[in-house]
């Protein structure tokens, strides 16, 4: 498989990248290339040009701060595993990473790629609903930030715009401290077939608070659980309404993808049980 | 609009190469085809198998996935670049030692990530080993001889650190 002729030129700056994708329609931004590359040499992605963004400074900083986390669009995956501070923080995007492929993978894929690839079964994609992730983008002409719920536009399809550059991903509030990830896999390619990412505080009574629940994999778009969500505020964590509320968090998804391989009554199914096992594992023990 | 050439400035195995490729040549078909160096094997050419498993910076990464353009400016070892000399790398003498091969299709990619493992990973454990080599495929072994092969290197590894090691190597090299 060989992918067309491209041009091929290095950016040393955002501004220098984003002169380049103003001048040529058919240019890409290439990161880290593990969705992209496989893309090209299908030839289902034919860019002119591809602009390496991959050595740009700016876009490698990890900024963790109490009440805002900022990650560099270029911030590779095995590099969110190793920070103590985002560990205390935030473990529950070391655990959606640590999840994702395998380490040669995780050597080289980005959190904005995955951001920008927009694949519904990004592991990535439930950790950044259930936070309220904020994406910051910049274009030649100016800047502005798209909250996620205007994010996912379609499979494969972000709101990101043909010249514009995603340059970080922040994560705004002070995120509640129980967290968690869960994922069944294909048995092949290791994609999710449901991911869930769930947060939440619990109240000194043991009655949940703030709760943030997404799904990845399993419907047509990767969701935000928010019955779900808005179910259990207030109510303890126990074993009904875990069972309560991962079936109602289960219906906030679509489910028309039907490949036959997993009919979507199945799809479902699996959303609901990783739901479930999602908050069992932030229930008290 | 664009030149489809680059002008791409890596060391391979320690020695600096300058060379001109279209734009599209994988690192894979740099090292295999501009380089001579065929001992990095393709298998799938999809990114799944890890047969193609070579070194970047440090890191073991799939050189059928990466352009060799991203490469410039890199560091890249390759299996031929394992060994010092005549002195072979824990993991080659590993994988001897305990036969962690059949076919030998996939060992190149195999060693490159199992020593990737034990420089970074400390962990004897099955599952852990295991873990790493999700990134591998072996049609023959398995995997049951690769995992006693990644425990000895590290076992190697360990014992190479200490200097009573001298007379091991030309054991297992014999
Ligand atoms: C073998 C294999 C297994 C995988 N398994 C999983 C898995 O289990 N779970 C999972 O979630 N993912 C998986 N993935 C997908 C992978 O996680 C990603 O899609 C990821 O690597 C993308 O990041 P990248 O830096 O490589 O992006 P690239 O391929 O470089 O780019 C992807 C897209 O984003 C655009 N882009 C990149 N950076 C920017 C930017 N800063 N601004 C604007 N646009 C940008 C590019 O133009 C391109 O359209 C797998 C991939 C492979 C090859
Ligand atoms: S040849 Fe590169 S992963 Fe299979
Ligand atoms: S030894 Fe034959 S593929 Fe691994």
């Amino acid at each position: 498989m060989i992918a067309a002729e491209i041009g091929y030129e290095r950016a040393k700056t955002i501004e220098e990248a984003l002169s380049l994708l103003s001048q040529d329609v058919d240019a890409k931004l290439l990161s880290g290339g593990h969705s992209l590359v496989p893309l090209m040499k299908l030839r289902l992605a034919q860019p002119s040009t591809l602009i390496d963004v991959s050595k740009i400074p700016e876009l490698r900083t990890l900024d963790v701060e109490s009440e805002r986390i900022t990650i560099g669009a270029g911030v590779r995956y095995f590099e969110l595993l190793g920070d103590t501070r985002l560990e205390e923080l935030m473990p529950v995007i070391a655990q959606a990473t640590s999840v994702i492929a395998d380490p040669q993978v995780r050597h080289r894929g980005t959190i904005g790629g995955a951001a920008v690839h927009a694949d519904p079964t990004s592991d990535l994609a439930a950790v950044f609903l259930a936070l309220e992730a904020r994406f910051h983008i910049r274009s030649a002409a100016g800047r502005r930030i798209v909250p996620i719920e205007d994010w996912y536009l379609a499979p494969l399809t972000s709101a990101l715009e043909r010249d514009e550059m995603l340059v970080a991903v922040e994560f705004p509030r002070p995120i509640p401290r129980r967290q968690a990830y869960v994922k069944f896999s294909h048995p092949a390619s290791g994609y999710a077939l449901a991911g869930v990412a769930a947060i939440m505080d619990l109240t000194q009574h043991g009655l949940v608070q703030g709760a943030g629940i997404a799904v990845t994999g399993a419907a047509t778009m990767p969701f935000r659980a928010s019955t779900a969500e808005a179910w259990l505020q207030g109510r303890p964590l126990n074993a009904e309404s875990v069972a309560m509320a991962a079936q109602v968090g289960a219906d906030d998804g679509t489910y028309d993808a039907d490949d036959g391989q997993y009919p979507a009554v199945y799809r479902k199914n699996l959303a609901r049980v990783m739901l479930a096992r999602a908050l069992e594992k932030l229930a008290p023990q | 609009m664009n030149d489809s050439k680059v002008t791409i400035n890596l060391s391979v195995n320690g020695q600096d190469t300058t060379v001109r490729v279209p734009s599209r040549t994988l690192l894979s078909e740099l090292l295999r085809d501009t380089l001579g160096l065929t001992g990095t094997h393709v298998g799938c050419d999809t990114s799944q198998c890890g047969v193609c498993t070579v070194w970047m910076d440090g890191l073991a990464v799939k050189s059928c996935t990466i352009l060799a353009a991203q490469a410039d400016q890199s560091a890249v070892v390759t299996v031929e670049g394992l060994a010092r000399g005549i002195t072979l790398h824990p993991v080659q003498r590993a994988f001897q030692a305990e036969h962690g091969l059949q076919c030998g299709f996939c060992t190149p990619g195999a060693m490159m990530l199992a020593a990737w493992y034990i420089q970074h990973h400390h962990e004897t454990s099955e599952t852990a080993i295991r873990e790493a080599l999700d990134g591998l495929i072996c049609r023959c072994t398995g995997y049951e001889n690769i995992v006693r092969s990644v425990q000895r290197a590290l076992a190697f590894q360990q014992e190479d650190e200490t200097p009573v090691a001298a007379g091991r190597e030309e054991e297992v090299s014999s």
